[in-house]
Parts: C-alpha cells; structure tokens; sequence
C-alpha cells in the first residue's frame, strides 16, 4: 500500500507540512518494499486549483491514503471520490515518526466538509 | 476616445471622478468595469433599458465517448478537471473557459456548454451640459471570482464616436489590465498619502507596460504630504488636476449627488479636465 504526506522538503529529515494543496513535496512510502520516494508539488506554483492538481497528481501514482495538516474543499472532494483515506497528522512531524503513528492507527481521519 | 480612470489604491476617488467627467463631457459614455461592486449608478440615476446575462464556456463531458484517459486534467493550466478512475469532476469556479480541454480531447468527448457569471445593464443617465449620457455597468454575480469576461462585455459598448469613460477596478491585477488594455489614456486618481503613492507606483507601471499615456489627478489635494507632487516632478507625470477636500461635496457624496451640479467652479474645473485629456491624447 502506498502512503502519501505532504511535507515540507525532500528527504527523511523532511517534517510533516499543514497545507495539502499547497505544500512543497509529497512523501510516498510503500509499506510493502518499506521505500520513500519524493515528488514535487506543481500545485505550489499553479495560479488556481492547487488542491484538485495535488490530488490528481496523488491518484495518478496510485495513493490509497493521504496524511496531511488540512484539505481543502475541492481537494477533500477529489480525494472523497476516489476513496482515498484522507488523515490529519501534527505539524512538523518527522517523516518516520508519521509513518510510525499511521501504522499504530493513531491519526484521525478528516472529515469531508460541506461548503 | 476610451479613457479609463484607475488608481491603484482603492478610495481615492475614482467613480466621484468618472461620474463627474461623465456628466460634463461632450458625447460621453460612462462604463463602470468595478463589476464586482459598481456603484457609479449611485450618482447617474441612470434609467435602464436593457439588461443582458454573461456567460462564459465550460467544459461537459459525454461518458458515452470519454476513455478517461486525462489528457483534459493534464491541458487544464488551473486545474479545473480531475479524472478518476471512470469519473471526470468538473470544478466550474476554477475554470477560465479557455477551451484547451475541449481542443486536446482525443475522443471529442468535450462539448461546451455556458454558466452565467453576471449580467450587464445599459440606460441612458441625465447629463449637466447636454440632455443625456450613455450608461453601461457590469455586474459580477456573487460567488464568481473571475471578473475579466464581464469587463470584456462592458467594453463592447464602446461607440468610437463617443467619449467613453471607463470606470477602472482597483488595483493592479487582473480586472485593472482588462480595463486599462486598449484605452487611449488613462488618468490615475491619487491621493497625497503614503499609501497613495505605493499603489500609483504599481498602477504607472502597468500603464507604462501596456504603453498607455497617462496623467495623474489628486483628491483631497491639500492633505497628506507632498510625496505624490514630488513623484510626478521627479517622472515628468502631468498633473491634469488637484482637488482639495470639501465638506460640502463629502456631504452631496454622502447623498449620492454628483460635485458638478452643486458646484460652479468644479463643473468649468471638469470641463477644464476633459480639455486637457483630450489635448494629452493628442499629443
């Protein structure tokens, strides 16, 4: 399974970023080869939709679940309609330690907003 | 002749200075491209005779035809698309009706259809030198965040015959350049404040940009300081006018009435002005 955070650099010292659509890179762990890979957020230059832009870019990687500080309403709908588990962790969280906490079941899930 | 009265700085008084022009000038139009809150009316009283929706294209998908293979997500410049898995969601407040998606789709999967985002309203206003005036403003429905195609609508109203005065938005983004592009000068209304001269500096530079002439009017002239007198010096800016401050037209304001039918020596003041941009722009 793949997990996706968004945080703010890349690279395992990086800590977890409040933002969803506008954060600097995204971690995605594989729970499975237990691996990281970093990606660039375009949203964080685009002009408008930076949270739907972020999402697309998550399932286009085949993401199943998301931690991050704050969705969106757009965002929160894309990812809704994809069913992808949408978490909230704290902020400046290392990495690793929001990995550790996600495997403990320990995040809470968001909650889609009605706008 | 189209000439847009901006400023940069909200409050300084652009409409009091449009509405008023508008009033004295020979053959003029007055445009008002503040959509999202236009309130030159307030002063014209303008009677309207025709109302018309803006609308803008948005992309519709045909599922019967879409292979969801989103090339019209990746063209998208504001992300207005997102495709997943057999569903393609359709963000219309993000979309700029560009047409890309509907151009790239390989399968002709994209039609499109129209969302109104405003209206506008035309009418005749009742001049001080001459009988009447033209009236025309646009109005941004509440909730939509892109104004630019209802200012480009406005602006079709322009008759080449005429003294059409636009009515500029504040600031320097967007609304304001859609406004400013195409007009034969532009007259920034100040005021002698810092703040003031921070955003003429900003709203001069997109005139000097879009290669508008343009001049400078200050209201409420005899307060602040004298940063914005010196500014001009310094950039050989015309100043085309100075108003000081005025208890009496603030309270005509305060009412809705126009400074030109209270005022004798401000009505000759704006003659004098449409003089002198008519001479600028001749230059």
């Amino acid at each position: 399974m793949k997990i996706a955070i968004s945080v703010t650099a890349a690279g395992e010292a990086a800590t977890l970023e409040m933002r969803f659509g506008r954060c600097p890179y995204f971690a995605v762990y594989d729970s499975e080869t237990k691996e990281y890979e970093w990606f660039e957020n375009a949203g964080i230059k685009a002009a408008s939709g930076a949270g739907t832009g972020a999402a697309q870019a998550l399932l286009d990687r085949g993401i199943e679940v998301v931690v991050s500080g704050q969705y969106g309403p757009k965002a929160s709908q894309v990812l809704g309609a994809a069913n992808i588990k949408m978490l909230l962790g704290p902020s400046e969280l290392p990495v690793a330690e929001v990995i550790a906490k996600w495997q403990a079941n320990e995040l809470k899930e968001y909650a889609i907003q009605k706008f | 002749m189209i000439i847009a009265i901006a400023s940069g700085k909200g409050g300084t008084g652009k409409t009091t200075i449009a509405t008023n022009l508008a009033l004295v000038a020979p053959a003029s139009q007055y445009l008002d491209c503040d959509v999202e809150e236009p309130n030159g009316h307030l002063f014209l009283k303008p009677t309207i005779s025709d109302k018309r929706d803006v609308t803008m294209p948005i992309p519709k998908i045909d599922d019967e035809l879409c292979t969801y293979c989103g090339e019209c997500a990746a063209a998208c410049e504001f992300n207005a698309l997102a495709v997943i898995g057999e569903k393609v969601m359709v963000f219309s407040e993000l979309c700029h009706g560009c047409g890309a998606c509907t151009f790239i789709c390989p399968e002709k999967a994209i039609s499109e259809t129209t969302k109104v985002i405003g209206y506008l309203e035309i009418g005749k206003a009742k001049a001080v030198l001459e009988d009447e005036l033209f009236f025309g403003h646009g109005v941004s429905n509440v909730g939509n965040p892109l104004s630019p195609p209802i200012i480009k609508k406005v602006k079709k109203l322009v008759n080449d015959d005429c003294f059409a005065i636009l009515d500029a938005p504040p600031g320097t983004s967007c609304p304001m350049v859609q406004t400013l592009m195409g007009c034969d000068y532009c007259l920034f209304v100040t005021e002698p404040t810092p703040f003031g001269l921070n955003d003429l500096e900003l709203a001069v530079g997109v005139a000097r940009q879009l290669e508008i002439p343009y001049g400078i009017l200050i209201n409420r002239s005899d307060s602040g300081d004298s940063q914005v007198q010196e500014y001009c010096r310094r950039e050989a800016i015309p100043i085309l006018m100075e108003i000081p401050f005025d208890r009496d037209l603030a309270f005509a304001y305060s009412k809705g009435e126009a400074a030109v039918i209270h005022s004798q020596s401000l009505r000759e003041g704006f003659q004098k002005l449409y003089q002198k941009i008519v001479a600028e722009v001749g230059k």
